[in-house]
């Protein structure tokens, strides 16, 4: 546009001087023709009827030096009142009679410029109407071709944005038909392959090392107990041998729980049952019931008693047991612990201390209070594995001491 | 009471054969399928404990085999794989039971008794330690012929500790063993605590002894004379 505009000014006035050099060139020529007839007639002609316009010329008895002089004037026409442009030209000049005499002569001829003024202007009109709309079709055209130039990228483009590495499949985009897009597609699915076969790769290999660990830590374990057998231990090897056995302890509790990540990464739950979720809460509470009894936690129960959840029966167990255990375990003497059931909400409330970490990281892979003791920090974690790949959501809120996670399904 | 293990860690074979020998059971370890096959040929044996993964084959082939000879053995897996599938198969096939790696001796030795229990058929299912009579039909403890009114996890504690009597058992195995493996739980020691507790008051309550002692910084040890 800025273009356009620039260039409608250069052009305007290059017509403009062209226009202007014109009628100076007539003016000049006229003056050459009025000059011949002085010369050769002595006579004043009467030019308005050739040239149709104003022109003043008279002839004096005496010679005038020979001058010229071209310039732009306004006039105020008695007709209208209004005022015109015009371009002029003034000559003197003399010559000698055929009587001999020298005589002077002075010429004034007008030419409108208002007149070539619009003409300019409408041409201009003309010209810069044609150019819009041939810009207006260009770039109507050059929409319509990218548009359905572009089809194949765009299906490519949401495709691959659709594309999740975790739901195990192929990338496979559809062929467009179009060279340059087929490549990029048969770059973009060798590349999500060799991907997918890594990352598979990486998720056996955790997998494999976790079950490697097992026995290893069998054998350490197995030999603690066998020296707990002995009956000759100071109380000092004892300390270091419980230590030992501390750390083995939470070490296999810690394979255990990476392994259950990892195998619920892998979809190796895929059956799906519904679920009676009060049932399974009663049955973990009752489960629970002296850990409650110890800390003298009040519970409180809010049941919609038929809300039943599709899900893998034993993640269930593992969803519920660690909710529950969760409140149980960060709740306080004499606490209280409720749970709210409602269709399609499930809400466990409990006293506890603060926080000391960021509640964003909740649910991040051993994120841990300072007062947690030896507890693997994988507990929550577990939780949201397990709720991602059905599409619920948790949530967690805190009040004044009072911690609120509430899942939606 | 003959017991095969049939395990390729030669470590972990040992612990378990070492452990079992002092509960007065017959060991013999074996640690590939081959060997595990001619034993099985050869002998009886009351309890097999079988590792699925051996070095020359697949130990539920082995479960295979046994039920084909229609043994009456006992079977308990023995898996580092936490593998479901293993696990259903495996029981399928005919075992008895089915531990992951690592288990606690004190908790296999639990097993395997309990096992021997269920598959004794001379009809005899209650134990008496002097004056203490437990009945496993009716799971209720008698103390001087009084019944003791026990939680489910009082009992399931007291006959875990005398499945391992004069043993120290740890107390990380006795929570494993009355909350199950996959709950995270600190705080479980502290409650154990006051079950220990509230047991030998019930105990002690009714005339009893009291058996349980306990091992500092470790855990608990039923001590019989």
């Amino acid at each position: 546009m800025i273009i356009f505009t620039a260039g409608g000014i250069i052009f305007y006035n290059i017509v403009r001087t062209i226009v202007i050099r014109q009628i100076t060139n007539s003016l000049i020529t006229e003056k050459k023709l009025i000059e011949e007839q002085i010369l050769n007639s002595d006579t004043i002609p009467d030019f308005t009827t050739i040239f149709g316009h104003d022109i003043e010329v008279a002839i004096f008895n005496r010679p005038f030096r020979v001058t010229q002089y071209i310039g732009d004037t306004i006039i105020i026409k008695k007709s209208d009142a209004k005022s015109y442009r015009y371009r002029y030209l003034q000559a003197t000049g003399m010559f000698r009679n055929n009587m001999g005499y020298y005589r002077g002569y002075s010429i004034k001829t007008y030419k409108s410029l208002s007149d070539t003024q619009k003409l300019i202007l409408n041409l201009f009109i003309v010209i810069w109407l044609a150019l819009i709309s041939m810009l207006a079709l260009l770039s109507a055209v050059n929409l319509y071709i990218s548009k359905k130039l572009w089809i194949p990228f765009y299906t490519i483009l949401s495709q691959l944005s659709k594309y999740n590495i975790n739901e195990n499949l192929h990338l496979n985009l559809t062929p467009s038909g179009i060279r340059e897009f087929d490549q990029l597609n048969r770059a973009l699915n060798a590349m999500s392959e060799r991907i997918r076969a890594d990352f598979i790769n990486l998720k056996e290999f955790t997998e494999d090392a976790s079950h490697e660990i097992h026995t290893p830590l069998a054998i350490i374990k197995s030999k603690i107990e066998l020296l707990f057998q002995s009956e000759n231990l100071t109380k000092e090897q004892l300390k270091n041998i419980r230590t030992i056995y501390d750390a083995v302890s939470r070490l296999a509790r810690l394979n255990n729980s990476l392994l259950l990540i990892s195998r619920i990464q892998n979809q190796q739950y895929p059956e799906v049952k519904e679920v009676m979720l009060s049932s399974l809460i009663e049955k973990f509470l009752s489960h629970f019931e002296e850990l409650i009894q110890q800390k003298k936690i009040t519970i409180e129960k809010n049941y919609n008693v038929q809300t039943t959840l599709i899900i893998n029966p034993d993640l269930a167990e593992i969803l519920i047991s660690n909710l529950l255990g969760n409140a149980l375990k960060h709740n306080i003497q004499n606490g209280t612990l409720s749970i709210q059931l409602d269709d399609h909400e499930l809400t466990i409330t409990n006293t506890g201390k603060p926080l000391d970490f960021d509640p964003h990281n909740l649910f991040k892979r051993f994120r841990k209070g300072n007062h947690s003791g030896d507890s693997t920090g994988l507990g929550l974690s577990i939780v949201k594995k397990i709720i991602d790949p059905y599409k619920f959501n948790i949530e967690y809120s805190t009040r004044e001491n009072i911690h609120t996670l509430n899942l939606r399904f | 009471m003959k017991i095969l293990i049939v395990e390729d860690e030669k470590d972990l074979s040992n612990s378990i054969t070492t452990y079992m020998r002092n509960e007065n059971f017959i060991c013999e370890a074996v640690m590939n399928y081959e060997d595990a096959i001619e034993k099985l040929y050869l002998y009886n044996y009351d309890v097999v404990i079988v590792d699925i993964t051996l070095p020359d084959g697949n130990g539920l082939e082995l479960i295979r085999e046994l039920k084909n000879n229609r043994s009456r053995a006992g079977i308990i897996i023995i898996s580092a794989r936490n593998a479901l599938n293993d696990k259903i198969n495996g029981l399928e096939l005919g075992a008895d039971d089915y531990l992951t790696k690592p288990f606690h001796l004190s908790e296999l030795n639990a097993r395997i008794k309990s096992l021997i229990r269920r598959r004794s058929f001379d009809g005899k299912n209650e134990i008496v330690v002097n004056e203490l009579k437990i009945d496993f039909e009716l799971l209720t403890v008698h103390v001087n012929d009084l019944l003791l009114n026990l939680t489910k996890k009082e009992y399931d504690l007291l006959l875990y500790l005398l499945m391992n009597k004069n043993r120290v058992i740890s107390k990380e195995s006795i929570a494993e063993h009355l909350y199950g493996d996959h709950i995270d739980l600190v705080d479980s020691f502290d409650f154990l605590y006051s079950h220990v507790k509230n047991l030998r008051k019930k105990i002690t309550d009714y005339g009893g002894r009291d058996y349980i002692r306990t091992v500092y910084g470790i855990g608990y040890k039923f001590a019989l004379p």
